[in-house]
């Protein structure tokens, strides 16, 4: 039981820190930042249980930090990317909202900032009016459709539109 | 400290790797071509594995409160599993901007934004992939239309969408669209 709560403890440390690190700056938003926190809360967590629990359990206490830090993460990237929740939240703020309005607003907004993204992390370049990859974005996409080949998601219904669309 | 995994620990962990296992294994078979059943089937083996090792522990397990106790951060590591491989999955499978690098290679003379926004989802545009997850909304009962435009619908609309808000205010996202 001490063990899971050392899990729980160790969760409670690293969400508040996350939560402060966010209103720093977005520079700490990146996934890496969030691992190499995890990682330190984690060390630290066991290195704690070690010393000084009776009897320290590694997995009981790991197990249940991981989940709920995974669970944190999903909910971050869910609310950071998702499309759906920012038509959501969107129509929530503003009911009634015109379909074409939101559906124009999230397309025009969201695919600009996804453009600055990949420019960002050095994937893509402008040059004029066209966009193209960078050597390291040409790499990351063909190492991209060797795993989608691999696991046969490559010509599947990427957005599932066999299903979605209406009738033509 | 005891770093070395229980049975049941075991049984969770061996269940976690049967997610992306089963799935090049369901890609190799190639049956079942929806990505979505794809990741849910991979989900039931592990779960059914893990049901199998779960009662494989309890057989063999000298002291039954310890089976207990390791119970929960077995189920942890499952979990855990799931949400890890679901997320790299709907990346590879359904990522918005995997999409728009997927379009940019192999053109090295590049593309002026309407091109590109033409390419994406498969070929349908920019629109029709905004379109499509706001049909993804009304068929999740979220919204729906109204002469005057869409609102949220029922009970189960307003409590996602104050979900959405809340997570935008514990992760300090700026919430509507940004520009």
């Amino acid at each position: 039981m001490n063990a899971i709560l050392t899990g729980l403890g160790a969760f409670a440390v690293f969400a508040l820190l996350h939560m402060a690190l966010l209103r720093r700056g977005d520079a700490l938003r990146s996934v890496s930042a969030i691992f190499a926190l995890s990682m330190c809360v984690h060390v630290l967590a066991v290195a704690a249980e070690a010393l000084l629990a009776v009897r320290p359990n590694y997995w009981s206490s790991a197990g249940v930090y991981w989940f709920l830090l995974m669970f944190w993460v999903y909910c971050y990237g869910t609310a950071y990317k998702s499309l759906s929740v920012r038509m959501l939240v969107r129509v929530s703020q503003e009911q009634p909202v015109a379909a074409q309005t939101l559906v124009a607003d999230t397309a025009e907004g969201d695919f600009a900032e996804r453009m600055n993204t990949l420019r960002e992390m050095g994937l893509a370049e402008e040059s004029g009016s066209r966009w193209r990859l960078t050597e390291a974005g040409a790499a990351s996409a063909q190492r991209l459709k060797v795993v989608q080949r691999a696991l046969g998601v490559c010509g599947s219904s990427l957005y599932g539109w066999e299903e979605t669309k209406g009738p033509e | 400290m005891d770093y070395w995994p229980s049975p049941l620990i075991w049984s969770a962990l061996v269940s976690a790797l049967a997610i992306p296992l089963g799935l090049l294994l369901l890609s190799l078979a190639g049956r079942i071509a929806n990505c979505g059943t794809r990741y849910l089937v991979a989900v039931a083996v592990a779960c059914t594995l893990f049901a199998i090792g779960a009662g494989w522990s309890w057989q063999i397990s000298p002291f039954p409160e310890t089976y207990f106790l390791d119970l929960v951060p077995a189920l942890c590591i499952l979990a855990t599993a799931i949400m890890l491989f679901e997320t790299f999955w709907s990346l590879l499978a359904f990522g918005f901007t995997m999409n728009i690098l997927l379009c940019l290679h192999g053109r090295p003379e590049g593309l002026v934004l309407g091109e590109l926004k033409a390419l994406l989802g498969a070929g349908q545009g920019v629109d029709a992939v905004m379109a499509n997850r706001l049909l993804m909304l009304k068929k999740a009962a979220l919204v729906r239309e109204t002469p005057a435009g869409l609102v949220l619908f029922g009970a189960q609309g307003r409590l996602m969408a104050l979900v959405g808000r809340l997570m935008y205010a514990v992760f300090n996202i700026q919430a509507g669209v940004k520009s």
